[in-house]
């Protein structure tokens, strides 16, 4: 898996960090990143970089992410880390 | 040989084949022009093999018509199964043999049906470098890696200068290399020979690339057959679309890539940058037919 050696810094990069728990609602579910990326219509390496916060989900995509786990947009982005 | 545009070369109409009470073809109806690549995708066990052995003439088939270069495969003679190039699953004999002797010998078989205009066989050294084989002409079969040996199993399949060629997952055991010379070889023989080329794989990256035409069978049946485009669009996908929007990594995924992207473009006369478009590839439309044939079969 990877680790936080590979993760990009948002602050550091110039960009305004969003974190994400996408990570941990997926293992709480037991979902797979292949399960999670068909449901979405995103190829499975892109919910790895969504992950890692390496991108950043449109609106759109970031609303579909909290409906697909059933729960408001703030439990799975925030400006803060959680 | 000039073949009028509605000429099939390979021909099947209503082809069914039952072994005992199992019964492994249902109805399955297609056709192949000169010159087309058609690409026999689906799971294990879905009548890939028994469909390219029933128009090799190999297995006769329980009901239905099929012909092949007009001939009905049960009752093609020699003269016939000249014009044809097979190459199975797997071919492990003449061990003994070597490569050029052997590839020669086999030639010779095809000399008398030679005709002005389809000359047979092929130059055996010419097929040895096609198939990337020069270098081991002289070796014998048996002393030839798994790679190598395929590469022999398609040479004989071309040697007799083919009009139908079939093959049965001619590229398992090819490191990337050889399967890259292998798609060269078939566009060749579909492009510059007119050869119809009717071939097995379970590489949808294979499939993608070389066919004109695929058709996916499951459970004996036809439940797909079209361009990979085609198909795609009978399976409700969506694109993704990624950019770079002042240094931000973004990603989307939508129904209508072009309508999004013209938004996107529109709203933000600059700072977009590396903008790319990932359509649905042939492995997640194949994924999803499987997937909607299996549901169908779970309702029934």
């Amino acid at each position: 898996m990877q680790n936080n050696t590979n993760h990009i810094n948002k602050k550091d990069a110039g960009g305004e960090a969003v974190y994400n728990r996408i990570n941990v609602l997926r293992a709480e579910r037991k979902i797979t990143r292949r399960q999670l990326a068909d449901a979405l219509g995103i190829h499975y390496q892109t919910v790895g970089y969504l992950e890692r916060g390496e991108f950043n989900p449109s609106l759109q995509l970031a609303l579909r992410i909290a409906e697909y786990f059933d729960v408001p947009v703030e439990r799975v982005f925030s400006n803060e880390p959680f | 040989m000039v073949r009028k545009p509605n000429n099939f070369t390979i021909e099947v109409k209503n082809l069914g084949m039952q072994y005992g009470d199992n019964q492994v073809l249902k109805d399955v109806n297609f056709h192949a022009r000169q010159g087309e690549v058609l690409v026999l995708l689906g799971p294990n066990g879905a009548g890939k093999t028994t469909t390219i052995e029933i128009l090799e003439g190999f297995r006769k088939a329980s009901t239905g018509s099929v012909a092949v270069l007009d001939i009905n495969p049960e009752k093609g003679d020699e003269a016939w199964r000249a014009r044809l190039g097979v190459v199975l699953q797997s071919w492990r004999d003449h061990s003994k043999w070597y490569v050029r002797e052997l590839l020669q010998h086999i030639g010779k078989y095809y000399v008398p049906y030679s005709t002005e205009s389809h000359k047979r066989p092929y130059d055996t050294d010419e097929i040895l470098h096609i198939v990337g084989l020069a270098e081991h002409a002289h070796k014998k079969l048996g002393e030839l890696s798994g790679g190598q040996r395929r590469r022999m199993d398609v040479a004989i399949g071309l040697i007799g200068n083919p009009e139908v060629l079939f093959l049965d997952e001619p590229t398992v055991g090819f490191d990337p290399i050889a399967r890259q010379e292998f798609h060269d070889v078939i566009h060749r023989l579909s492009d510059l020979e007119k050869t119809t080329v009717l071939l097995t794989t379970h590489d949808l990256q294979e499939a993608e690339k070389l066919a004109d035409r695929i058709i996916i069978l499951a459970g004996g049946k036809i439940i797909a057959n079209g361009t990979a485009g085609e198909l795609a669009q009978e399976i409700e996908g969506r694109t993704e679309v990624r950019w770079q929007q002042n240094g931000e990594l973004m990603v989307h995924s939508t129904k209508d890539a072009t309508a999004f992207t013209r938004d996107l473009l529109r709203q933000h006369e600059s700072g977009i940058s590396d903008l790319q478009i990932h359509g649905t590839t042939l492995e997640e439309t194949y994924t999803g037919l499987i997937q909607k044939y299996e549901e169908k079969k779970e309702a029934k």
